[in-house]
């Protein structure tokens, strides 16, 4: 069994603006873009929570459910900063570190002599650190394995944690609903409640081979986690597997030419992007669009290099899911190879 | 309707046309052949709405007048499997057609010939109409088709271009990775050079009906067809619209870094050494210095070397290539040497027969590693 620590810093963004404007502390804070700019929120405090503002929510929906909410801009440079500083904590306790985002860690710490080796421990000084160094607390997660330590860190938040020893793994995961586990979102989480499956032990009892039809790859992943049962390492070098830029825009647009217009002013920033991250040999180009119904849909095309004339005949692929629809967010990715297969094919300039 | 005609007459048209026919359709009559009977003529027809393969075959007396179709595959492996000498006899029986030959009996499904959708090509408003060998026409075909892209966006590159000026049909393919291009004399009344598209799908339905043959052919071309006659079979093809991209610019004039290589002896080695490689980049390098080419493959744990004796002067080059876009050239062309021509390690070779340099030319871009 390993031992596997969840870190999560609480409402990391809107934590650091209270720390350094204490004025803020004592009313509803958000991190994100403004309404009139059609922006989200990046974050809020409890204060703002308390009203049912959520991350991701479009700051003009956050005003309405919090008329009094403040709403700041990120200063990702702080955030960054603070991120380091964690990480550095981290290090003192394990080198198997798996950062999800600036705000969020695996450490697998079965291998540690710290603290006689007892992740409980660990998990109590590393908070103790963060909150001494930096002024903010964070929560954690203890588990035998990876998607459960993240659920777990969830339970005492904020500034808690809460451990799930092995010998407990098995009647934890029973009881989870399924809609806490990774990858089971609004939709999955509906079709498996048409099924009568609600919680694990649903789901143990279900047959393997039905689930594995009717999900397909999913469904054995489900089975699995359903199971206790998550053999993915910490990966303390996370591969990209792609690079995205995108813009939210002030208003919607229709015509096919606006869009274009918007992609090759994303363009270049696509491209810097990817120099700035090495120029890993791409896969694919992926055009992203976003509706004013907040429906998404992407398409794409193989291609090894970041291709103009591939990107013009994807716009009328995508446009032709419009529907008269307007577009409020045009974005672009490209997909990375994976590692092994780091040879880039050239394409002929045509 | 009632016709009798031996196995041997049917099977070859019957092959080419009964090829076009969809397998999975949403159109349900897409999977059946059109049989009718018109004077002297036993008339075959398939479609899948972009590709039309018309048959013809001459009838001896005794047959009645009439159409309806029938499922292709399944007319098409009776007809396989009765004895080459057989005589077959056809008879429409209210819904049925029923088909007897020696001993043998079957009862077939039909569907209306009415249902059937027939091209409404207007070959009437020609463009133009190029002549050349049938042989010479299958052999550019043969030449170029390899390099056409698979289901990309820019849809123009699903196809082949013909480009037809006053004494010479080109073709050109592209996936923007590797480009072939061919020549062959031909006759056509322009002045201009004129380009179509030719779709993938009618591409290989022209290889397999083309005949190594010396007689002419005619291929009539619109704006929006193409046909192809030769007397047995029609043929009629929409082509791709939209532009082809300009060719030229990426066919290199300046790699005059020439290296000749026994063909034979270059694909054994490729074969070899591509065993070894990744098997989704399926990169070698070739490392080129005074009458030597070097090959290793680009794998990840295993690896693959071998050595050739070439003619090259020049100084030395180290480049990355698809060893399966190079092997795709090397059967492509015919002569016993080929020619590659570089320009440097990161610039697109170019690879032609070289026996026939001005006949094929095949661009390859160079890979990263």
């Amino acid at each position: 069994m390993r031992k596997i620590i969840h870190i999560d810093m609480d409402c990391f963004f809107a934590a650091v603006e209270m720390r350094d404007h204490p004025q803020w502390r004592n009313q509803p804070l958000a991190v994100g873009g403004q309404a009139s700019r059609r922006g989200v929120i990046a974050t809020c405090n409890y204060q703002a929570r308390a009203f049912g503002v959520r991350s991701a929510m479009a700051t003009a929906k956050a005003l309405q459910l919090c008329p009094n909410l403040l709403v700041v801009p990120g200063r990702m440079s702080v955030y960054k900063e603070v991120s380091a500083q964690i990480r550095a904590i981290f290090a003192n306790y394990s080198q198997l570190i798996e950062p999800l985002s600036l705000d969020e860690a695996y450490l697998d710490v079965t291998n540690s002599q710290a603290c006689q080796g007892s992740a409980t421990l660990m998990a109590e000084e590393i908070r103790q650190q963060i909150w001494q160094q930096t002024g903010l607390t964070a929560s954690a997660g203890i588990a035998p394995i990876k998607f459960v330590a993240k659920i777990a860190s969830d339970l005492n938040k904020p500034n808690g944690q809460f451990v799930v020893l092995p010998s407990q793994l098995d009647d934890f995961v029973a009881q989870l609903p399924l809609s806490k586990l990774p990858g089971v979102g609004r939709v999955t989480a509906e079709r498996l409640r048409e099924l009568g499956l609600v919680s694990c032990q649903d789901l143990r009892n279900f047959d393997r081979l039905k689930l594995s039809k009717l999900f397909g790859k999913q469904g054995q992943i489900l089975w699995q986690r359903a199971h206790a049962i998550d053999d993915r390492a910490i990966q303390s070098n996370r591969v990209r597997k792609s690079i995205g830029i995108e813009t939210t825009l002030n208003q919607d647009i229709h015509s096919p030419e606006q869009v274009w217009q918007q992609l090759l002013i994303l363009l270049p920033g696509l491209m810097q992007r990817w120099q700035a991250s090495g120029e890993r040999p791409i896969q694919a180009l992926r055009l992203k669009l976003k509706f004013d119904d907040f429906s998404l849909t992407t398409v794409e095309q193989r291609c090894p290099q970041i291709d103009e004339s591939v990107l013009k005949a994807l716009l009328p692929q995508a446009l032709e899911r419009q529907q008269g629809r307007g577009i409020r967010l045009v974005g672009l990715q490209v997909s990375l190879q994976s590692q092994e297969a780091s040879s880039q094919q050239l394409c002929l300039p045509l | 309707m009632r016709f009798i005609v031996s196995r041997e007459a049917l099977i070859g048209p019957l092959m080419l046309v009964a090829n076009v026919s969809e397998r999975r359709s949403t159109m349900l009559v897409l999977s059946n052949i059109l049989i009718q009977v018109r004077g002297q003529e036993l008339l075959l027809l398939a479609t899948d709405t972009e590709v039309e393969m018309l048959g013809r075959i001459r009838l001896l007396d005794h047959n009645e007048e009439g159409s309806i179709t029938v499922p292709a595959k399944k007319f098409l492996d009776l007809v396989k499997s009765l004895p080459d000498e057989n005589m077959i006899e056809c008879v429409l029986d209210a819904d049925r057609l029923i088909m007897r030959s020696g001993r043998s009996k079957f009862s077939l499904s039909t569907l209306p010939a009415e249902d059937f959708p027939q091209s409404d090509a207007a070959i009437n408003e020609q463009k133009l109409t190029v002549s050349l060998p049938q042989g010479e026409f299958k052999s550019v075909l043969n030449a170029t088709a390899f390099a056409i892209a698979v289901q990309d966006v820019r849809y123009y590159l699903n196809g082949m271009l013909l480009e037809v000026s006053s004494d010479r049909l080109r073709t050109v393919a592209t996936d923007g990775h590797r480009l072939s291009l061919a020549d062959v004399g031909a006759s056509a009344d322009t002045d201009q050079a004129v380009q179509s598209i030719l779709p993938r799908k009618a591409v290989h339905e022209l290889q397999r009906l083309l005949e190594p043959r010396a007689e002419e052919i005619r291929v009539v071309l619109t704006d929006k067809f193409i046909r192809v006659d030769n007397g047995q079979i029609q043929f009629t093809s929409n082509l791709i619209e939209g532009r082809f991209p300009d060719y030229h610019r990426v066919v290199p004039t300046q790699n005059d870094l020439d290296l000749v290589v026994d063909r034979s002896l270059l694909k054994a080695t490729l074969a070899r050494i591509a065993i070894l490689t990744h098997e989704k980049s399926r990169g070698v390098r070739l490392v080129i210095s005074e009458n030597l080419l070097a090959v290793f493959s680009v794998g990840d744990e295993e690896q693959g070397e071998e050595t050739l004796q070439v003619e090259y002067q020049g100084p030395d080059i180290e480049i990355g290539l698809n060893v399966g876009y190079l092997l795709d050239v090397l059967n492509a062309i015919d002569g016993e040497q080929v020619l590659l021509q570089f320009k440097d390690n990161t610039s697109s070779v170019l690879v032609r027969d070289f026996d026939a340099p001005d006949r094929g030319r095949y661009v390859v871009m160079p890979m990263r590693f």
